[in-house]
């Protein structure tokens, strides 16, 4: 099971960049999600195969504006590279403490165009799956 | 309002835990998102509460469950239709 990404709430991005061992010039993406109401900054280092997502909230309808109230910046999710997402899901189904949340797709061109997104919430754990359509 | 002896007491006491015995009386006619209170990890954390002490899932992959999340009427609601 690969990492696929890390996810950083953060109220922008110079506030991530504030606290993350990581230069503006890690920067390789930004992509509007008009799905969770956020920007998404993805951003990697050339010696690692692991990504940075910050999750920046747009308005008061995004996904994660309570939490970037609470905690200003914070590690929000994990994510995982999925060959399958109903598979991945599927795993956690019958798990004590697992919910399945909800699935959407978008299209990160660093990640290769368009992906699937699925995300679990394991006894206080965040996981996403990340599967190429 | 929840009676003491309530099967629901444990998500009272799971907000008087942490806002104190103040939150009571605004528990059901809050929107407990909008009003900070909650955020969206802490509704997923209170639908383990629920798993726990009742033994009941909720389906929060649907987008109706999820927003009844915001009141702890609409969350018992929830609760008595599963």
């Amino acid at each position: 099971m690969l990492i696929h990404h890390l996810g950083i709430v953060a109220q922008s991005l110079d506030e991530a960049l504030n606290c993350l061992p990581l230069e503006k010039y890690a920067l390789v993406e930004e992509v509007y999600d008009d799905k969770q109401n956020n920007i998404l900054y993805f951003l990697k280092s050339e010696d690692s195969s692991v990504f940075f997502e910050i999750v920046v909230p747009i308005d008061d309808n995004s996904s994660v504006k309570q939490f970037s109230l609470k905690q200003k910046i914070g590690l929000h999710h994990l994510a995982f590279k999925s060959e399958s997402i109903t598979n991945s899901l599927k795993y956690h189904q019958e798990k004590k403490g697992n919910f399945q949340l909800k699935q959407y797709e978008i299209n990160v061109d660093v990640f290769g165009g368009k992906i699937k997104t699925g995300f679990v919430f394991a006894n206080g754990i965040l996981i996403e799956y990340v599967e190429n359509v | 309002m929840i009676n003491s002896d309530s099967k629901y007491q444990f998500l009272i006491d799971y907000f008087v835990e942490r806002e104190g015995m103040q939150i009571i009386e605004k528990l059901f006619v809050t929107d407990l998102v909008e009003s900070g209170l909650i955020d969206s990890l802490d509704i997923l954390e209170i639908a383990m509460l629920i798993e726990e002490n009742l033994n009941v899932k909720l389906n929060l992959s649907d987008d109706k469950v999820f927003k009844a999340m915001r009141n702890l009427n609409s969350i018992i609601n929830l609760i008595e239709k599963c």
